[in-house]
């Protein structure tokens, strides 16, 4: 078929041209939201479960190069395998004897002394003494 | 220490949290014991300057059993090593100093030239005395033996030294710190252009310096490099001159034992432009005080030298009356090339050493120098106990060999046969087998002359062999020759032969046969020969 014959045709057709953008009509394909909504909502959830795992990886991961205190001393008490309770009782002892930095607890045996255990911490002192005992 | 304390340890020497270093320095203030070593050790471990620098600032309080954990940390301390040093706080710049010192820092060296370099520093002596010290040790790498343990490569750290106090040198006027030209010096080899340009112009601010340290400092750098000296071409008189006044006991004992291998020809032009050695007098007990090898050598050394031939003389007089054995050997040797009589004389009295190999020196020097008696005392030589002294007087007879006798045999008068007949046999210790060698040979001649020599040698008893077989000899004079020497020679076995031969076919040699047998009076064969007649 040469271009001659091809455009002959195409104009022979002209009484259809006036359909071609029916498809497009506004009236014809609004989207409905309550249909997408359970799909954003899914995809939201999805996010913030990665976004959790990152997160509880960043924090469990403790190679990184860093400069945190906190850290550090999450990294000495999965170390020796404390406990929830005795990681806050560490903590606890850190911040009441106020050494500068609460891993400094893992090398200074003098604050578990019970005479000088601070007296928020006098009825913990058999936890203390216990963990004393396992730290150094 | 408790498994639990070594597991936080662990961590601490491992976290890559930079937050440990405050909690070890805690931990130094506040232990002791082995919590405390557990914190240096992991400080030193670590890669914090602050952590290197609170146990720096602790290292005088340290036993000697918490100073080697700081070794393991050499390398890694540098920064830290190199903020004491310029640190205006005393303690850590002593610190800083004992450790750059025990860890041989010599990256350091830069910055302590730098220092040393600012007049207004209170640290500049100390950081001065340092780099000497420093340079000493470096030097001694370099030319002595190596730790084997210490992987540095010392040739690379020269360069890099070198090359820092190679620009303190030329600020010389600037700072005047003559240690730190000294140091140079130690490290700079003969190749050193900036050297070199020193030691060419005496108006060189530094030449004095300079000078002064070749001719004094006793660091095994300056002692190669006086010896690499030695042995260059077109080495500067100044520099021979500093070589020949240096009297100090390493630096003997290094020139000595240059001397000791084959000299190569720089060195024995640059020793003949020596005049004198400092430290061995013509004059005085300078030889006497060194080892027997020592001697040896000092006796090699002078005679390349140019010193005077009498200094050469006296000494050489001292070492042999003095000298231990190898000393007095090389001694007389060392005076074949000096003519003269009083050399003359200590050759013959060196004839009479106590050392054999002393006596064969001088017996080889003797023929040389035509001194009156000479024959006589070689003759009497050749019967020495020791071999050595045999050899040599040999060596010196030579030309008394049984070859040469046999050539001029036949010109020589009677006397002249028999004396010389006598030396030969006494030099040449192949006579007899030469001459029993002689009387096989074919021509008639020489049988008949080799006969003869038996005769005048005075050898018939110890050629009897020879002559029983020439009784058999085709020739019949020859035969009668052979029956009339061996009178000399009166055995049973030689009386047989000779009866044997008063049956020879030619009546001359009947005769000879007959009229021998007649001097064999004692013997009981005479009997029948006469029974014969």
């Amino acid at each position: 078929m040469n271009c001659t014959q091809l455009a002959t045709n195409l104009l022979a057709q002209y009484s259809r041209w006036e359909r071609l953008g029916d498809g497009l009509h506004r009236s014809r394909g609004r989207l409905d939201l309550m249909e997408v909504l359970p799909y954003l909502i899914g995809l939201l959830v999805l996010g913030a479960v990665v976004a959790a795992v990152l997160a509880y990886f960043k924090y469990n991961d403790l190679s990184k190069p860093c400069n945190d205190p906190n850290r550090l001393f999450r990294e000495l008490c999965r170390a020796h395998g404390l406990d929830r309770a005795s990681q806050k009782l560490l903590w606890q002892l850190a911040s009441l004897t106020k050494l500068p930095q609460p891993a400094e607890v893992f090398l200074t045996p003098a604050v578990f002394e019970a005479n000088q255990l601070p007296e928020q911490l006098c009825a913990e002192q058999e936890r203390v003494r216990e963990l004393r005992e396992r730290l150094f | 220490m408790t498994a639990a304390l070594e597991t936080t340890f662990e961590v601490l020497s491992s976290s890559r949290n930079e937050s440990v270093v405050p909690v070890l320095i805690g931990a130094l203030d506040n232990n002791d014991g082995s919590v405390y070593e557990h914190a240096i050790r992991a400080l030193v471990a670590r890669r914090s300057k602050a952590g290197h620098l609170a146990v720096l600032s602790r290292w005088h309080l340290l036993s000697p059993q918490q100073r080697e954990l700081l070794p393991e940390g050499r390398g890694r301390m540098s920064g830290a090593l190199r903020d004491a040093v310029l640190s205006d706080e005393e303690q850590l710049f002593k610190n800083a100093c004992e450790l750059v010192e025990e860890f041989t820092e010599f990256d350091l060296v830069p910055t302590l030239v730098t220092l040393a370099e600012n007049k207004k520093n209170e640290h500049a002596p100390a950081a001065t005395e340092l780099v000497v010290r420093l340079v000493n040790r470096l030097s001694e790498m370099t030319h002595g033996q190596r730790d084997k343990k210490d992987r540095r490569d010392p040739e690379a750290i020269r360069r890099y030294v070198l090359e820092s106090l190679e620009r303190s040198s030329e600020r010389f006027r600037q700072h005047g710190r003559a240690e730190l030209i000294e140091a140079f010096v130690i490290l700079a080899g003969p190749s050193s252009s900036l050297l070199r340009k020193i030691l060419d112009d005496p108006h060189h601010v530094c030449y004095g310096t300079v000078v002064n340290t070749l001719a004094n400092s006793q660091s095994s750098g300056v002692i190669e490099l006086l010896i690499s000296f030695l042995k260059a071409a077109n080495t500067s008189l100044g520099i021979l001159n500093v070589i020949s006044r240096r009297a100090d006991e390493p630096w003997v004992e290094r020139l000595l034992e240059c001397t000791s291998a084959e000299m190569l020809p720089k060195v024995q032009k640059n020793l003949g432009r020596m005049s004198a050695f400092g430290w061995l007098p013509a004059d005085g007990p300078g030889i006497d005080r060194f080892s027997e090898q020592d001697q040896a050598r000092c006796v090699k050394l002078i005679t390349h030298s140019g010193m005077k031939q009498e200094d050469v003389l006296a000494i050489l007089e001292r070492a042999l009356i003095y000298g231990k054995p190898a000393g007095r050997g090389a001694a007389c040797e060392a005076l074949a090339p000096i003519a003269g009589d009083r050399p003359s004389q200590l050759v013959l009295r060196a004839t009479r050493d106590s050392d054999p190999a002393v006596q064969a020196a001088a017996t080889r020097q003797l023929r040389d120098r035509h001194l009156p008696g000479t024959m006589a005392l070689l003759l009497k030589l050749i019967d020495s106990p020791h071999e050595i002294v045999r050899n040599a007087s040999r060596e010196s007879l030579s030309e008394f060999s049984f070859e040469n006798f046999l050539t001029r045999f036949e010109t020589l008068n009677d006397d002249a046969r028999r004396s010389t007949g006598m030396v030969v046999q006494k030099v040449d210790p192949e006579t007899i087998p030469s001459l029993l060698g002689e009387m096989e040979n074919p021509s008639r001649r020489s049988r008949m002359r080799a006969i003869d020599m038996a005769e005048a040698m005075l050898l018939v008893p110890q050629a009897s062999e020879g002559l029983l077989l020439l009784l058999e000899d085709e020739d019949h004079l020859v035969r009668a020759a052979a029956a009339d020497a061996l009178q000399g020679c009166q055995t049973p076995e030689v009386q047989e032969a000779l009866l044997h031969a008063t049956k020879d076919s030619s009546p001359a040699v009947q005769n000879s046969a007959k009229s021998s047998l007649a001097t064999f009076v004692d013997l009981p064969v005479s009997a029948a020969a006469g029974g014969m007649e």
